[in-house]
């Protein structure tokens, strides 16, 4: 398995080429080119990996290098290779090559193109710098990273405000929960003294409940900023100021669900706490219910799918609170692909008609693109869980698993579905089917994307279809990983500890072959129910964006104060920035005139004064005489001697 | 029978083959001699004495069995080995920049060169030492050479100044040292390491011994250029040729720093407490010292010579904890100095030549705006010095504290950070002045092959060394386990 270190370091390689010769020699194709081939490389060895874990079984743990000793403790940049990761890193890889490609038709002509695939690789590697890790410490270098490639990739732009601002919001807002994080893993550290996660889940045992606990929300914390969860979440919509192949990759497919991935990754720590689960349940609950309820009114065709993104991400949180992390994970893999999916075909309208991003100006766009309306129209589909699509197999299980462990769960997962299928449909309705509202200058222009873009849409939508059928072998795939029966790397103890953690989704029984579930469902009263709400949604934004019965206008008037809550996204952003923008300045100023003005001036001054003084008065035994010299260094060493001979 | 003959009989022959590397170093030196006297080829002794440096690192590095020899008086080991392999490669970097530096100035003297090599040979000597004699040999052999080396701009006042002053308080060290020999020596009747690691006892301390270790503690303080022997320091560094400079600077005090360390670690093993307690006042009062008054430069060469009397104290630090970890820090910190040294010292010597000489912060202006490479390595050296990760100094530095903490030398542990913080205020002048000001004139700087080729190794090695400290670190871990091992072999 030694070949494994090819898949974080192909990119990394590919960064460092296009970062020293981007613009001198590589320019604009050869650049796209060169990152497309290392990230495919790194796809087809992680594939290659894939195949082998899924026939071998077992897990594979490669301790590249030590970095750095601490104490008896040492920090290595290592690769833990089973069933998770590999799931992980293959979803990582394999969608950012197809983004790579799409991305080269559409950055064409983009002045900073090589920087572009700079950045674009260099998250790459940061990301699977933290799907492979095996210690918290790698996994925070790669946190940071993801970071810092997302941060660079919102301010692309960097010349415009709003790109600018974002990025810095985003970076801020991402700080927040980082130093959370990074407090639960010192935690860690001081309570197991190890950062290696499979020496954590032995030592669990060990560890009182509530330190647990501590540690547990604490990480937790951190996944609510990087996955954009109710709290944390106000960056992610704006982060859309980023190129949208940016947005597909970092901000729907991969980055943002590294929240989820940790926490499958940490299970056997959230499952020793029932409280950490429960607050992984409700937080994503919550962010799914409320971000659905946000994207009902957006206008820009980017946020409208960023909050669809922030809620199935809290589907995904959900599930795992549930004690369904098979299911979070498998819902994680296919909501990769089919919002990945979903972005690549609004960037595809958006060269369309020139970066025009309300959808109010849209229209009939099913005309001029048909592969994209189409593909689109798949993505939408697999979002709104209507079978056989993917998303009907990823999302159903984790609502009808939420009715057997809490109706109040369930009651929310299920009006988030609604919400679900009518936002995404009057985005389709509005955007490629009725409705003339298009500029008729923009219409003389508009066609069908070049096939660099088309054939990623093409191949991510096949995926959007059949990926579904594979629910059993992911599922079984996965047991390895997210099971305690099966965790071969669990000691019996810990064992027993998780099983107790996760006896909260004992009782739910559902059909792991796909064609059974998809029977169980149309039969049964609840899978009818999921169908039939979906189908309704669908139904309504058909009924006022299609046919127009129902005026969207006066229903706004109508729920006005509703409809003012939802639209303002439900006041976070006013509030964070009264709180923390302006109440932080308020506050600066009024600890900047005491503080700063009287005692810190003083003592900076002060001390400034001191050192330079020290530093003019040291420097007047450096005299330039020699006779001084000789005689302070005789005086120094009857000092020296005086000390030893009088004292010791 | 000749005398030769009868010592022959009676002794043995020396083991010659691991000698190699000196008799390499010592043959070059003479070819160059040589070379100097028939011709003004100035090309042809740079490229001889790199070939003779580049031969002799070769058996340092495949050497497989050491041995002590002469008689007892020349120990190749495989901490021998490794130093003398460092020493070998940063001569080698400064033989690379010295002719474009001369040239430039239009003083080109070839005694240079095997000035180098005699030094070189003397340190080689140095850390070679089993015994007190072969060390005061090699210290007085490379000293001398450098005495003559740092003056040898005899039309420069400051040159000469500094020479001189170095040679007058480099005297005064050795004449310091040659009295803690003899004290030492009249309390053993030995020279010899071994013989006087068994021979003082913590039992069996007293002032005969004490006074000995100490006035040794001092003169060797003098050597590595520690407050408060501290004082030729600025004034020889700055008067010295730049690359002359970095020499004195990397070179000679890196064998110093592994002399230092073998002879507490193997001759006074069991004293530990006095040494100890002298190299903590010592690293102490270098760190305070040296930072504060670097504070205050405005010449970036005499800076960077307060900046390696703290470094002096950064490195010295360790031997206050008698512990393997300290050990171990002390060589991985001299063995990376040597990268961040050179670096910043050469980097000056290619510098100054566009600036007439002056080496002041001023000519720093903008530097990156004109060459934004250049300008990068130098941000590069003061990070590692200043101890930013991912630079290499932030290990040094990381290593020397680990092992103060897990002593509990807590105080010299918080001085080391402050002074580590204060010493933030001069490095970061130069970067500021780098990147925030405006250039004062357009022209590029101009470099030759051999200078460009020792910044971007040195700066690309700072790099990787903070990304991937490992082997220096393993390599650092076994020779303090070995020096560890051979106590009162």
């Amino acid at each position: 398995m030694e070949y494994l270190w090819i898949i974080p370091f192909s990119p990394l390689i590919a960064f460092i080429i296009i970062g020293l010769f981007g613009y001198k020699f590589l320019k604009e194709p050869l650049s796209g080119i060169v990152a497309v081939v290392a990230v495919a490389i790194s796809a087809v060895a992680s594939v290659i990996g894939f195949i082998q874990i899924a026939t071998e079984g077992g897990y594979y743990n490669l301790k590249l290098y030590t970095w750095m000793p601490l104490g008896d403790y040492e920090i290595s940049v290592s690769i833990l290779w089973d069933p998770l990761s590999a799931l992980m890193t293959c979803v990582v890889t394999v969608i950012s090559t197809f983004i790579f490609i799409f991305a080269t038709g559409y950055m064409k002509g983009e002045p900073s193109y090589p920087r572009f695939f700079a950045y674009l690789s260099l998250f790459v590697f940061m990301m699977l710098m933290l799907t492979l890790s095996d210690n918290l410490i790698q996994l925070f270098f790669g946190w940071e990273g993801v970071g810092l490639a997302s941060y660079l990739l919102i301010g692309f732009y960097h010349h415009k405000n709003s790109a600018a601002d974002a990025a810095f919001e985003s970076f801020i807002t991402n700080r927040v929960g980082d130093w959370l994080f990074l407090t639960g893993a010192i935690l860690a550290f001081v309570t197991f003294g190890t950062m290696d996660y499979l020496d954590i889940f032995n030592k669990l045992p060990e560890a009182s409940y509530w330190v647990i606990t501590a540690i547990a929300l604490l990480l937790f914390g951190g996944a609510v900023g990087k996955s954009a969860q109710i709290g944390l979440h106000i960056w992610l919509p704006n982060a859309m100021e980023g190129p949208t192949p940016v947005s597909a990759l970092i901000h729907a497919a991969t980055m943002v669900a590294a929240g989820v991935y940790m926490v499958a990754r940490l299970m056997p720590i959230f499952a020793a706490s029932d409280i950490a689960l429960d607050v992984v349940l409700f937080v994503g609950v919550a962010s799914a219910f409320i971000a659905a309820t946000m994207g009902l009114v957006q206008n820009d065709i980017k946020r409208i799918i960023a909050y669809s993104t922030m809620s199935q991400l809290g589907y995904m949180f959900a599930a795992e609170g549930l004690g369904l992390f098979g299911e979070g994970m498998f819902h994680l893999a296919s909501h990769a692909v089919f919002k990945a999916l979903l972005f690549l075909a609004a960037g595809s309208v958006l060269i369309g008609i020139h970066h025009i991003l309300n959808v109010q100006k849209m229209g009939q766009l099913r005309k001029y693109m048909p592969i994209t309306a189409a593909t689109f129209l798949i993505g939408a589909l697999a979002l709104a869980g209507i079978p056989p699509f993917a998303g009907f197999f990823s999302k159903d299980p984790i609502i009808e698993g939420a009715y057997e462990i809490s109706k109040l769960a369930w009651f929310f997962l299920w009006a988030g579905a609604l919400l679900t299928a009518f936002y995404i449909f009057r985005l389709y309705f509005l955007a490629f089917e009725n409705g003339d509202r298009l500029d008729p200058h923009v219409k003389e222009h508009v066609h069908e994307s070049p096939p660099s873009m088309t054939v990623p849409l093409v191949v991510l939508a096949s995926g959007a279809v059949v990926l579904g059928f594979f629910k059993e072998f992911f599922g079984n795939f996965l047991k390895p990983s997210l099971n305690p029966e099966y965790m071969s790397f669990l000691s019996e103890e810990t064992k027993r500890l998780v099983e107790d953690g996760l006896s909260r989704a004992h009782h739910v029984h559902m059909a792991e072959d796909a064609w059974h579930f998809l029977l169980h469902s149309l039969t049964s009263p609840l899978g009818i129910l999921s169908l039939i709400t979906a189908l309704l949604g669908i139904f309504v934004a058909w009924v006022i964006y299609q046919l127009k019965k129902v005026d969207a206008k006066e229903i706004a008037k109508t729920f006005r104060p509703l409809y003012l809550l939802l639209y303002n996204r439900w006041y976070f952003d006013f509030v964070y920035y009264a709180i923390f923008v302006y109440g932080y300045y308020r506050f600066s100023k009024i600890l900047w005139f005491i503080g700063d003005k009287i005692i810190i001036d003083g003592i900076v001054d002060g001390s400034a004064k001191v050192s330079l003084l020290t530093g003019s008065g040291l420097r007047l035994f450096q005299s330039g005489r020699i006779g001084g010299y000789v005689a302070q260094m005789a005086l120094g060493i009857l000092i020296f001697l005086g000390i030893f001979l009088l004292f010791m | 029978m000749s005398v030769l003959q009868e010592i022959v009989a009676g002794l043995g022959v020396p083991n010659f083959k691991v000698l190699i590397p000196e008799i390499i170093i010592l043959i070059t030196a003479f070819i160059v001699f040589v070379i100097e006297l028939l011709t003004k080829a100035r090309l042809l002794i740079t490229v001889v004495t790199a070939i003779g440096l580049f031969l002799a690192a070769i058996p340092t590095l495949n050497m497989e069995y050491g041995d002590l020899t002469f008689y007892g008086l020349y120990i190749v080991d495989s901490f021998s080995l490794t130093f003398k392999f460092f020493l070998i490669l940063s001569t080698f970097f400064v033989v690379i920049v010295l002719r474009p530096y001369l040239e430039a100035k239009n003083t080109y003297y070839g005694e240079y060169y095997y000035l180098i090599l005699f030094s070189l040979l003397g340190m080689m000597m140095m850390v070679s030492a089993p015994n007190l004699i072969t060390f005061y040999m090699g210290i007085e052999l490379a000293s001398i050479s450098i005495y003559i080396l740092a003056g040898m701009f005899k039309k420069d006042y400051l040159s000469k100044e500094g020479a001189f002053k170095y040679l007058i308080l480099g005297g005064t060290g050795t004449a310091v040292i040659s009295y803690g020999i003899a004290l030492i020596y009249g309390r053993t009747g030995s020279f010899d390491f071994v013989t006087i690691a068994n021979t003082i006892t913590s039992d069996n301390l007293d002032v005969g011994a004490v006074a000995g270790i100490a006035i040794l503690i001092i003169g060797l303080a003098l050597k590595a250029s520690s407050v408060p022997f501290h004082f030729w320091t600025p004034d020889a560094y700055q008067g010295a040729p730049t690359p002359i400079t970095a020499f004195m600077a990397v070179a000679a005090k890196i064998s110093v720093f592994a002399v230092i360390l073998r002879i507490m670690v193997e001759a006074f093993p069991f004293a530990y407490e006095v040494w100890n307690t002298g190299w903590a006042l010592l690293a102490a009062a270098s760190m305070i010292f040296g930072n504060f008054v670097a504070l205050r430069q405005d010449n970036v060469k005499r800076m960077l010579a307060y900046s390696s009397i703290a470094h002096s104290g950064y490195i010295l630090a360790a031997l206050a904890a008698p512990s393997g970890a300290a050990f171990t820090a002390l060589i991985f910190y001299s063995l990376v100095y040597i990268f961040m040294g050179l670096g910043g010292f050469i980097f000056l010597s290619a510098m100054e030549r566009q600036y007439n000489w002056s080496n002041n912060i001023n000519d720093f202006r903008g530097l990156a705006k004109r060459s934004p490479i250049l300008a990068l390595f130098m941000l590069i050296f003061m990070f590692s010095m200043l101890g930013i990760p991912p630079t290499v100094g932030f290990f040094g530095k990381l290593g020397v504290f680990i092992a103060l903490i897990n002593s509990d030398i807590w105080w010299l542990a918080v001085v080391l950070v402050v002074m580590s913080i204060v010493s933030a205020g001069y490095y970061l002048r130069v970067v500021i002045y780098m990147y925030m000001h405006e250039p004062q004139s357009k022209a590029k700087v101009n470099l030759s092959v051999g200078e460009a080729f020792t910044l971007a190794f040195m700066a690309v090695f700072v790099l990787i060394l903070g990304i991937y400290p490992t082997v220096f670190w393993d390599i650092s871990q076994i020779l303090s386990s070995l020096l560890v091992a051979g106590i009162g072999r």
